[in-house]
């Protein structure tokens, strides 16, 4: 936000609140009291499965529905029965929804064409607001002319000419290729940062959404199970769900006792815990399992079997009867060897979440 | 957002309430006139030889002798049970009203009121010739007993009408009594159903061959098969009987004793009339099937007639039912056929126009139970075309296209042999009125002598109806495309949970509504101020909107679903209100789509022709009505040829240029 370019005229991001907000959609309910305050400047995200809520809760910020209970404020002031033509937002859609019939120029330059901004005025910043996204010279061409990864510049572009204080996302690179996805995403958090808009950004890849948020809310069913920086979603998840749909993880089910934790399956796990005694679930990230020689770790394993992924190898390691293990290690251990497995980080969750 | 606020909201109120006027308004005026009876009536003729009822002059009401000889009772057996009896030589009393009041009407006749209603009372006495005595005036008066004493003229038929209308369902009990008005009705299921299956056999068969076999001029045959489907509906009828009437050129060439006249040459004609909707129907159907379920079928080892009969045919056939259907309705309501072929030939909308508008006979009833009659048959047919759809309505998506199959050297020949003979037959009409168009004509016969006379009388009898064709043509048709956009955006994206259903059912109902219903409907309506638009441009042109709604309507909710909803939201989210929206991003992305509905609508106003006939007054004559009522009265069959020449350039112009532009135009969806 410290640097100020050229093309700013005075932008501030806003601060968006949300305030008991819910949403129905006939007897289904797709929003459930929902409350959150997002920063002015932040690059907030909205992570979740296909039906979470999150796309609707970003609608509904937009305004192109209604909702059922609760308040939406912008910089404290309620908007929930403003029009989205009258909430000055920038809106980036999964499939970039650039009009085909009209020209690059005549998509970018639409919002302008609105505010009756003059023909000279129009061309440098439609010119401003492209080199902004790296392209240079489109402007008469036509959509269906251009790659994938032009056409989501274009379509930022276009959402951002109209120095909106407040810019939504919904999914816009679930159509791109891996490789052009992930080069983007330092680009846009940029961009971003550079003029200081805030930003709700909506994704279902968790990798996106621990590289480039500020702060994530986690959705399930409505609700938002976690917010949190991004760190604190991956290593210090509040719920299974969240810990199961950011990174991988293995949940080991059992009861703390003063000795340790006690599996179901009978086996102990040398732990200290600083939890009250009782049932819990132990949660550990598969590269937070350190493998060493049997006897050294909290338990013993076997490895099972082996699958090779590139940068590491991933064990599957059985502990007493039956209990699976999933582990990373840069070195291949053999099949029905014997292993001592110590946790870094090993959480302990409530129990039949 | 508030439903107030949105202008789209108000557009949606004030299209329901034009549609409800317009279209549902006239069909429930039709269906009253149907189920509306007049009162009843009764008469009573006072001759010097007694009292007597008059049977022939009495309808609802019932007269039976009573004991004292001279007196009846008489009963409509609901609100009127009355008996009379003479009174002196010409006087009579009637008992029965209680608490009657006499009114005086013109024309020296009287109103008797009562708590059962008023009853309209006049005599017509009859005058001897060298009578120089005016005849009695009738007079009532109600005595203290309750009795209504009447004195009246010598020799007088004193008549009692009930003048106000009354719920009955005689006129159906008639009309499904009555031999006239049956036999219309089987003849235009005979009609209707015939034709489709003579049509059906030759349309699916061929488009089946030209789908799925490689047959050279594959495009040729699909275009002229599209310019069939678009011909004047009375073209065939008006060629096939110059060539095969009673007097054709060449029955009387050939001295043949066989005519087109009659029941077959209506279903003849009728067949070729709407074999190219079959076919378009069906050809689209089996080019759309996927190449993999063919292929999984012959890789079970299917020979290729199973295939043909267990895989490509079901797979094909919601789109050949959906050809049959449109067949079958066209079928159903043609009125210029029939008309043309066979004079003598009752089908329902002949039955409708005649009973409605000919000047003996006159019988509005009885043309309102046969509107609502046909409405009824074509409503059932949609329905179970609706039924057979929705149990076997899975689409169709083609991941691969079907490639057609190589025909050995006997087999192409028959496929181009059979294609050829059948284009040939559908394309006699369109032949013969060019090749008369160009000759001259004695007394109704052509001579074998080029001539450019006919064109000249045209030219010089005006273009008036050339024009009123045009006119109607381009502002019906940019109304109904206008009025489709915005409907279809109301239904596809604003979906009002009430408002939206209505609006959709009530455009949708021209679709089963003929074309001669419909006219009949708008004049029930529109004659009388304030809305008095009879005889006019108006009304042709707003029957033309009407039956062209629903096709426009589609065309376009079509166009709008290939318009992703975000394209509109972009435009809404930087700052457009939706108005604004619509004009400016998504009208013009549906322009593309709807374009080719907006022809179709060009081409069917152009060549309407049952609604016409019904609505039109001169000097607003559309050239289907004067060249409908040229080929009628059998003269100047060359001059109408040439105006019938004028109108098919008027139709295939835009067409052709549809066709050559409409696939190439740039791909407008997301």
């Amino acid at each position: 936000m410290s640097d100020v370019s050229g093309q700013k005229r005075g932008l501030h991001g806003c601060e968006v609140a949300i305030a008991n907000v819910s949403k129905k959609y006939g007897d289904m309910t797709v929003l459930r009291d929902i409350t959150m305050t997002i920063e002015p400047g932040e690059f907030f995200t909205l992570l979740g499965p296909s039906g979470c809520g999150k796309t609707t809760l970003l609608r509904a910020i937009a305004g192109f529905h209604g909702v059922n209970g609760g308040q939406i404020l912008f910089d404290g002031q309620n908007v929930s029965e403003r029009p989205p033509w009258e909430r000055n937002i920038g809106f980036v859609f999964q499939n970039y929804a650039l009009w085909p019939n009209k020209t690059i120029f005549e998509n970018v330059a639409y919002g302008l064409k609105l505010r009756k901004v003059s023909r000279e005025d129009t061309r440098t910043r439609v010119r401003a607001a492209l080199e902004q996204v790296q392209l240079r010279g489109v402007e008469d061409r036509y959509p269906s002319e251009m790659s994938g990864g032009m056409q989501q510049r274009i379509a930022m572009a276009r959402a951002l000419i109209i120095d909106p204080p407040l810019l939504l996302l919904d999914e816009p690179m679930s159509n791109l290729d891996a490789r052009l996805r992930i080069s983007l995403r330092q680009e846009l958090r940029e961009l971003q940062k550079r003029i200081g808009v805030t930003a709700i950004y909506v994704t279902h890849d968790q990798e996106e959404a621990l590289e480039m948020s500020d702060r994530i809310a986690v959705m399930n069913g409505g609700v938002v199970e976690q917010l949190a920086r991004p760190e604190d979603v991956y290593a210090r998840p509040s719920t299974r769900f969240v810990a199961e749909f950011v990174g991988d993880a293995n949940f080991l089910e059992g009861t703390i006792e003063d000795r340790g934790f006690t599996l179901d399956s009978g086996a102990l796990i040398k732990l200290p815990s600083t939890r009250e005694p009782g049932p819990a679930t132990l949660f550990v990230r598969p590269e937070r399992v350190i493998l060493g020689e049997a006897g050294q770790g909290l338990v013993d394993g076997i490895v099972a079997d082996i699958r090779y992924v590139g940068r590491s190898w991933v064990h599957r390691l059985v502990i007493g009867d039956g209990v699976s293990l999933w582990a990373d290690s840069s070195s291949r251990l053999q099949p029905g060897q014997s292993v001592g497995i110590s946790f870094d980080q090993p959480t302990f969750l409530e129990r039949g979440q | 957002m508030k439903l107030t606020r949105d202008s789209w909201f108000w557009f949606a109120i004030v299209a329901l309430l034009f549609c409800g006027v317009t279209i549902l308004f006239p069909q429930i005026r039709l269906l009253s006139a149907s189920v509306l009876g007049d009162g009843g009536r009764f008469a009573i003729v006072h001759r010097a030889s007694g009292l007597e009822p008059v049977p022939e002059m009495s309808s609802r009401f019932m007269t039976q002798p009573l004991t004292p000889v001279g007196q009846y009772k008489i009963s409509d057996g609901s609100a009127y049970d009355l008996s009379v009896a003479a009174e002196g030589p010409q006087a009579f009393a009637i008992t029965g009203f209680r608490r009657a009041r006499i009114v005086p009407a013109e024309n020296g006749a009287l109103q008797i009121e009562s708590p059962a209603g008023s009853l309209n009372v006049s005599q017509q006495a009859p005058r001897g010739l060298f009578n120089r005595v005016a005849p009695a005036p009738l007079t009532a008066d109600v005595q203290p007993d309750g009795r209504v004493l009447f004195n009246h003229a010598a020799n007088a038929f004193v008549t009692f009408e009930n003048p106000s209308l009354v719920a009955t369902l005689s006129n159906y009990v008639s009309f499904f009594t009555g031999s006239e008005t049956l036999r219309a009705t089987v003849n235009s299921l005979l009609v209707a159903f015939s034709a489709t299956a003579l049509a059906a056999c030759i349309g699916v068969s061929l488009a089946y061959v030209v789908a799925r076999f490689r047959v050279v001029g594959t495009n040729s045959i699909v275009f002229l098969a599209t310019m069939a489907s678009v011909s004047p509906p009375f073209l065939g009828a008006y060629a096939w009987r110059l060539l095969l009437g009673r007097n054709g050129v060449v029955t009387n060439g050939l001295g043949m004793d066989f005519s087109i006249v009659g029941l077959h040459g209506v279903i003849w004609v009728i067949a070729w009339l709407v074999f190219p909707v079959i076919f378009l129907l069906s050809y689209s159907a089996f080019r759309g099937l996927d190449a993999a379920h063919i292929e999984a079928a012959e890789s079970l080892g299917a020979t290729p007639l199973y295939v043909r009969l267990s895989v490509e045919i079901p797979l094909a056939m919601p789109g050949i039912m959906t050809g049959l259907y449109l067949a079958t309705m066209a079928a159903l309501s043609d009125f210029g056929t029939p008309r043309i072929i066979a004079l003598d030939l009752n089908v329902l909308p002949v039955l409708i126009y005649t009973s409605f508008l000919s000047d003996a006979g006159r019988n509005p009833a009885l043309a309102a139970t046969g509107s609502v009659v046909l409405v009824v048959i074509s409503s059932l047919i949609l329905m179970a075309q609706q039924i057979y759809l929705s149990r076997r309505g899975f689409a169709v998506v083609s991941s691969r296209q079907l490639e057609p199959r190589q025909l050995t050297g006997r087999g192409h020949a028959l496929a181009i042999g059979f294609a050829a003979v059948v284009l040939f037959i559908a394309f006699v009409p369109h032949l013969t009125v060019l090749v008369t168009s160009f000759l001259e004509w004695r007394v109704g016969l052509p001579r074998l002598v080029l001539t450019l006379a006919n064109y000249k009388t045209m030219w010089n009898a005006g273009l008036n109806s050339a024009w009123v064709t045009l006119s109607l043509g381009i502002a019906g048709t940019l109304i109904a495309f206008t009025a489709g956009l915005g409907i279809a955006f109301v239904l596809v994206r604003k979906r009002y949970r009430v408002l939206a259903p209505v609006l959709n059912a009530t455009v949708m109902m021209p679709y089963v509504i003929p074309g001669t219903v419909l006219g009949i409907g708008l004049i029930l309506v529109f004659n009388d101020a304030p809305l008095q638009l009879t005889g006019t441009w108006f009304i042709l042109a707003l029957a033309y909107v009407i039956r062209n709604l629903p096709f426009t309507v589609k065309a376009s909710e079509a166009a709008l679903r290939q318009v992703h909803p975000a394209l509109d939201e972009a435009g809404l989210s930087l700052g457009a209100r939706p108005i604004r929206v619509f004009l400016t991003i998504t009208a013009p992305l549906m322009l593309a789509g709807a374009i080719t509905g907006a022809t179709l609508t060009f081409l069917h106003i152009v060549t309407e022709l049952s609604s016409t006939i019904v609505l039109y007054r001169p000097p607003w004559k559309p050239m289907t009505a004067v060249i409908f009522e040229n080929t009628l009265v059998d003269s100047d069959f060359g001059v109408s040829a040439a105006q019938t020449i004028l109108l098919m350039a008027i139709i295939y112009v835009p067409l052709y240029f549809v066709v050559r532009y409409g696939q190439s135009g740039r791909k407008n969806n997301v």
